[in-house]
């Protein structure tokens, strides 16, 4: 239990680590998680809209961006061994699992931060697919893809991941790391 | 047949200049929104087209003449924009390639709605460099586009432009807030 910003009590969630993942063993809690704002994902189960949520008794698994966002939030606790996991320790699983995992996790941050459910967008061959309000509910996400700081933007980035959101009606956006702080920019297929 | 007229130009320094009167006759038909002073890439269009014989310092030329070393690809993207019948202003010395005006727009009483960036394959453009362009585009009314053209010659246009996600009401926003939580 903790207190809120205007002293309500904040019940926290319990996710137990697995490797640099996040068992949320209560179904309860793994359901109340997931319609807070689509975090995790139930096992064995995939595309869960909200009403579908209460009739699914599997846990969810968290990734470490979502286990990390959460804790910072002061929503979850992870443990491990019987023991309280820290933030740092879910930094350096992040840090270990992606390349610029600094980097990786400022940018599930910054559109979680601003209201926007991050899901993975791997399916999509993208960093994250960012939604409104979630999928199922919006279908046309942004597709993010992070470029490496220090690196040039190349005519084959605009392509590859400007054809494939066309291919899949999304819109795409290069994320970069410009005078420390997050810039955006969206590409569109463009006739003259 | 048609009937190819004479155009007498002098170089002079990156561009070249109208040398007679009749040259610039011949030209104002054409419309270049600075008769005195046109682009290499302007010249070799005008030769492309068929409509000139070109001569510049009295002696005739041809398009691979009248091109400046790197003037190649930003004469493909020039020719590609003009057969599609848009108004197209190349730029030298700049961080962008050329100007383009909307097929109605008229070029000499209003303001270009697109700059065109080119990205050659292979060769990339600083982030920094992307960000600055579309800034400056967006602060001037225009459209950033991107022209991306293969080894082979072949173009894709993409319009870049930046994006700010508005701020939204979420309900983990909320629970941190306010200290609510739907729990269990």
């Amino acid at each position: 239990m903790v207190q809120g910003t205007r002293g309500k009590t904040i019940v926290k969630y319990r996710g137990v680590l697995k490797g640099d993942k996040v068992i949320v063993p209560s179904i309860d809690e793994s359901r109340a998680l997931y319609k807070l704002g689509f975090f995790g994902k139930f096992l064995g189960k995939d595309k869960i809209k909200i009403e579908e949520v209460d009739s699914v008794n599997s846990p969810i698994h968290l990734s470490p961006l979502e286990a990390l966002y959460l804790v910072e939030l002061g929503l979850l606790e992870v443990i491990d061994d019987g023991s309280l996991v820290g933030k740092s320790t879910l930094k350096e699983l992040v840090e270990r699992r992606y390349e610029h995992g600094e980097l990786v996790y400022e940018l599930y941050k910054y559109f979680r931060d601003r209201g926007y459910v991050v899901r993975s967008g791997l399916k999509f061959g993208s960093l994250y697919a960012v939604y409104e309000k979630g999928p199922g509910i919006d279908h046309a996400p942004m597709l993010v893809h992070l470029i490496d700081p220090g690196r040039n933007i190349t005519a084959l980035d605009v392509t590859r991941a400007a054809r494939l959101s066309h291919t899949v009606r999304k819109t795409f956006v290069l994320a970069v790391r410009h005078m420390n702080s997050l810039k955006l920019i969206g590409f569109e297929w463009w006739t003259p | 047949m048609k009937s190819v007229k004479i155009l007498r130009v002098k170089s002079v320094g990156d561009f070249y200049i109208i040398e007679d009167e009749l040259s610039r006759l011949l030209l104002s038909d054409k419309k270049p929104l600075d008769p005195d002073k046109i682009d290499p890439i302007e010249l070799a269009y005008l030769i492309y087209a068929g409509d000139f014989k070109v001569y510049v310092n009295g002696k005739q030329v041809s398009i691979s003449d009248v091109l400046h070393s790197g003037d190649l690809e930003r004469f493909v993207v020039y020719l590609d924009l003009r057969n599609r019948g848009l108004y197209v202003k190349p730029v030298r010395d700049g961080k962008i390639d050329m100007l383009v005006w909307d097929k109605k727009k008229n070029a000499l009483s209003s303001n270009p709605q697109y700059m065109i960036k080119i990205l050659d394959e292979g060769r990339g453009i600083k982030t920094t460099e992307l960000l600055e362009l579309t800034d400056y585009a967006e602060r001037n009314r225009m459209k950033l586009i991107l022209a991306l053209l293969s080894s082979e010659g072949t173009l894709t246009y993409y319009r870049a432009f930046t994006i700010e996600p508005t701020q939204r009401d979420a309900e983990w926003l909320r629970v941190r807030q306010v200290g609510e939580l739907k729990g269990p």
